[in-house]
């Protein structure tokens, strides 16, 4: 049931956000009365009878840049905030529509009876877009952490307060060019609480090497691990990036490769009887090995599985598997929001070490490919706007191509994790994958590179 | 534990900063007793759910132990039907179950049989070679107590328990009742011990499983507004219930030799006492927190003669009433249960801790069957202002509640003032429920402790000591109580708070039980 409180400021809502039901909306023609829609929460708080204990854990802020966007993105963060309760404040921007408006949507999210989330949706048009992060931080819970989610980058010009102010912002490097990554690594070296869902999608990976190599007959490898490989999906992701720099982050003196195989797996239908682990999007890691001679440990990705095995000690018997767990919206959100505030030090070692590798590799290749695809793609406008390296952004608007609906800067995206396309084009991937050796100590010189590659300074 | 490096190990350099915990080893779960209740209802659901939220190892089998007798396929069968009735996630996921049941295997046998442990650890092996088990086992005990020197000694006689320094874990997990007084308790730890050494026993009380038992140590060591006010100058008395709606479910023969003291205090009532009234432990190892939780038992007074005990204990068994609108028999009247039985179903007791923080706080502790709700909470009640600024009697102590069952949660009563132009305070009730609060399903009791035990960490399992110190504290009662002398347990009707003599014991004190 739509419903929509009359008073004072006028007419109901515009801008193509639709009230959903049991929403309370109100509009305003000047600036956001805060105390309106205090008043409204309240409202909304007490129409599911006795009012119940409302337990909040953070402000959770999202940032859209239209009301589909929001849209996409609105059950994933309604889970989230069930596994977090929090008061919730989206924030849509749209300034594609030139005529200026402020709206306001209020409602609560109820779980077993209690309220989990308090929502308030603050969708503005034209030139009242500047009014968001003021009304924004009018509606903050006092003394909670602020998390911002935002899919766009994280030093936008638009709502630039609203990010500086936060204890963490979560974005999704897996949305975005690889090549991102350098810029992620810059912000989190001047101390950024960048949180990352890329990042938590290589979580399984990652407890997996760990546990393979906790294998009591296996542990004698811990101390000889010398080479690591990771093969992405379609094209080279920041996932494989990000696996291979938090290797080589734990690992002294680790020789790295990374290279795209195969495609990402097409969308499943929807109709599962239970829920099945997220397919295996485009630029995904689907495998990792590293090689502590004589044995080599493979981890693999089969189906919804990932099976670690090895070779060259004992009978190349399977070490461990683990079960990628079942993909359901606004899972790794709720994992990235464990961490309510700070810096995640592995995340910052894995991010500086992938954008070392990225350096390398562009060097080795002198963004020849990029620039060759970028041509035949052409380019397209992006709504965070913002001063952009032309090269990022050709590349940016080539990936956007690739994963189909996908474009940047939308929380939908960023939290589904599952809006990427079937790979259409292989434009990242690099022929013969990229290498890198180790660098050389200091003090000694460094001897000639055998494949010819640029070394990172 | 969780896996923790040897000296000369070089360290997991995959490990620090990992947000998941670690997967337990690849390992063989044995459960004795496999046809039986507590498989079928908790272990194999609780297994399977582990299963699904991919904590398992994945070289991990199962192999059921029992007289009935059953193929490996007829048993998984007998499993899959078990975890669809009492599995906490459905419907079964087929993908994760035929993983699941691939590691399932079944040996029948009789446990005096030399033969039936020969052909397990054949089965052992096989699992070993085809599911790369590696050795590893964790024996649960899902039988009855009587059994354990048996199974113990064929385990030992087959060479199927490894040293604790073997690279190979063995593992025994133990179910209550741990003895049945203090004497067999340490005679069932001596044989126990005999067999395996104390790093490898884990005595299972599940109620150390349930998250709002952990919560407790959470509640009171990670904030730091309540440790202060937490002992003798600022608390008045702690009341801890435990009841139980049900009456005893058909388990007469085993309610009579057990009663409530055996039944519920010994394990499940004094663990919620240790908890509360624990000190900081200096680290949150399992040593660490067992450590204190012991010193809580040794500081209870003992009620040493029939006096004291008349004093401070009241017991009571319920008679025929009405639970929930609906008419249910007595205690005397459940089948297998003797005329004139003179065991408790009911009991209050009135501890004193005589510790540094506690000294002269009084404990009151009550459980019982057949009660008018299923409630188990721990009340902390603080002392009252020291004047009352808005008039005698208008308000009301401060109670924090810890409830563990049903609905997990906290909750703090304190006065606020009544909207209005005078000054008239009003006790409300401030509460935090946990389940609806963290939406994220809270996982099986058994889950939690299945888990640890495969990962061999003993924080929430109960130490040889604890056992013997809590016996040493309800021996001493049962000694009085079960002694022709002292007078049978009070009649209560079915579907109330226990006999008037509980109320009684508090208002000697001058004080009386939270109303639930």
């Amino acid at each position: 049931m739509e419903e929509t409180v009359s008073d004072a400021y006028g007419e109901p809502i515009s801008a193509g956000a639709t009230p959903h039901s049991g929403e309370l909306t109100v509009q305003f023609d000047k600036g956001v009365d805060l105390a309106r829609i205090e008043s409204l929460l309240r409202q909304a708080r007490e129409r599911g009878g006795p009012s119940p204990e409302t337990v909040s854990t953070l402000n959770l802020v999202s940032i859209h840049f239209s009301a589909a966007q929001y849209e996409k993105a609105r059950e994933a963060l309604e889970v989230a905030g069930t596994l977090h309760p929090c008061r919730l404040i989206a924030l849509i921007a749209d300034q594609g529509i030139e005529q200026e408006s402020l709206t306001a949507r209020i409602s609560v999210v109820r779980s077993g009876g209690a309220i989990t989330m308090e929502r308030v949706v603050l969708s503005a048009t034209g030139r009242a877009v500047r009014h968001l992060e003021s009304g924004m931080m009018g509606l903050l819970r006092p003394d909670l952490p602020m998390v911002v989610v935002w899919g766009g980058r994280p030093q936008g010009d638009l709502l630039r307060r609203v990010v500086e102010s936060a204890d963490r912002i979560i974005t999704d490097s897996g949305a975005r060019p690889p090549s991102y990554l350098a810029e992620t690594a810059t912000l989190l070296a001047k101390g950024a609480p960048i949180g990352d869902l890329a990042w938590a999608r290589i979580f399984p990976w990652q407890s997996l090497a760990a546990d393979t190599l906790d294998v009591p007959d296996l542990r004698e490898h811990r101390g000889n691990v010398r080479r690591a490989r990771v093969v992405c999906a379609g094209a080279v992701g920041a996932e494989g990036l990000l696996l291979l720099g938090w290797l080589q982050s734990r690992i002294k003196r680790l020789e790295v490769e990374i290279h795209a195989e195969g495609e990402a797996e097409e969308e499943a239908s929807s109709s599962m009887p239970v829920p099945r682990a997220a397919r295996l999007g485009l630029g995904h890691v689907k495998l990792l090995e590293f090689v502590a001679s004589p044995a080599t440990f493979t981890l693999r990705r089969e189906k919804g599985v990932l099976i670690s095995q090895v070779k060259g000690d004992d009978d190349g018997f399977c070490a461990h598997r683990t079960r990628l767990p079942p993909e359901m919206p606004g899972r790794l959100l709720a994992l990235e929001l464990k961490l309510l505030s700070g810096r995640d030090e592995l995340y910052a070692q894995a991010v500086q070490a992938a954008a070392k590798l990225l350096a390398a590799r562009t060097c080795c290749c002198g963004g020849g490919a990029v620039r060759r695809v970028g041509r035949r793609r052409g380019r397209r406008a992006r709504p965070d706007g913002g001063g952009l390296d032309r090269r990022v952004e050709r590349t940016a608007a080539l990936r956007q191509d690739a994963g189909g609906e996908r474009a940047l800067g939308t929380g939908a995206v960023l939290l589904h994790g599952r809006a990427r396309g079937p790979s259409r084009s292989r434009a990242l991937q690099l022929p013969g994958g990229i290498r890198r050796s180790a660098p050389a100590r200091r003090g000694r010189r460094r001897p000639p590179d055998p494949r010819g590659g640029v070394r990172p300074g | 534990m969780p896996y923790a490096p040897e000296h000369d190990e070089i360290p997991n350099p995959l490990r620090p900063g990992l947000r998941a915990d670690s997967a337990p080893e690849p390992c063989a779960v044995v459960i004795f007793g496999a046809s039986g209740d507590l498989a079928h209802r908790k272990l194999v659901p609780a297994l399977y759910n582990l299963a699904v939220g991919a904590h398992l190892p994945a070289a991990f089998g199962i192999v059921g132990v029992s007289k009935s007798a059953y193929s490996h396929d007829e048993f998984a069968q007998d499993m899959r039907e078990a975890v669809g009735r009492f599995s906490r996630t459905r419907p079964i996921d087929p993908e994760i179950w035929q993983d699941f049941a691939a590691g399932i295997r079944y040996v029948a046998g009789s446990f005096d049989d030399p033969d039936t442990f020969v052909r397990l650890r054949a089965q052992l092996e096989e699992l070993d070679r085809t599911r790369s088990t590696r050795g590893n086992r964790l024996y649960y005990f899902a039988t009855p107590p009587s059994t354990f020197p048996t199974l113990l000694k064929q385990l030992k006689a087959a060479g199927m328990i490894n040293s604790p320094f073997d690279t190979r874990f063995t593992r025994v997990v133990i179910e209550k009742p741990f003895g049945r007084d203090l004497p067999s308790a340490r005679a069932l730890n001596r044989l126990v011990l005999e067999t395996c050494d104390e790093r490898q026993v884990f005595r299972i009380d599940h109620y150390l499983g349930k998250e709002t038992v952990q919560n407790l140590l959470v509640f009171r060591f990670a904030n730091s507004i309540f440790e202060p006010i937490w002992n003798r100058r600022y608390v008045d008395q702690v009341q801890i219930t435990a009841g139980e709606d049900l009456g005893i479910e058909g388990r007469g023969r085993y309610y009579e030799e057990a009663g409530i003291l055996r039944d519920m205090i010994q394990n499940h009532v004094l663990q919620l006492v240790c908890l509360s009234a624990l000190e900081p432990p200096v680290s949150f190892d399992a040593d660490s927190v067992r450590d204190e939780k012991i010193k809580v038992l040794r500081a209870i007074e003992t009620f040493d003669t029939p006096e004291q005990v008349a004093r401070n204990v009241v017991l009571g068994q319920y008679a025929p009433g009405s639970v929930a609108g609906a008419d249910v028999p007595g205690y005397q009247q459940e089948k297998d249960v003797a005329k004139g039985s003179r065991t408790p179903t009911f009991v209050a007791i009135r501890l004193n801790i005589r510790s540094w923080r506690w000294d002269g706080v009084p404990f009151y502790i009550r459980s019982g069957k057949r009660m008018p709700k299923r409630a188990t909470e721990i009340a902390v009640h603080f002392r009252p202002v020291p004047h009352p600024l808005f008039g005698e009697g208008t308000t009301q102590p401060n109670v924090l509640i810890v409830r563990v069952q049903p609905e997990e949660g906290i909750a703090l009563r304190f006065s606020a003032k009544v909207p209005g132009e005078r000054f008239r305070p009003r006790t409300v009730s401030m509460d935090f429920r946990y389940g609806t609060t963290f939406a994220a399903a809270s996982p099986e009791a058994y889950e939690r402790l299945l888990l640890d035990a495969m990962r061999g960490d003993q924080t929430l399992f109960t130490r040889k000591d604890e056992v013997e110190a809590a016996w040493r504290i309800v021996g001493n009662i049962l000694k009085v109580t079960e002694s022709s002398e002292f007078p049978p347990p009070y009649p209560y009707p079915a579907g109330t708070w226990g006999p008037a003599a509980a109320d009684e014991l508090l208002a000697q004190d001058r004080r009386v039980w939270r109303r639930l």
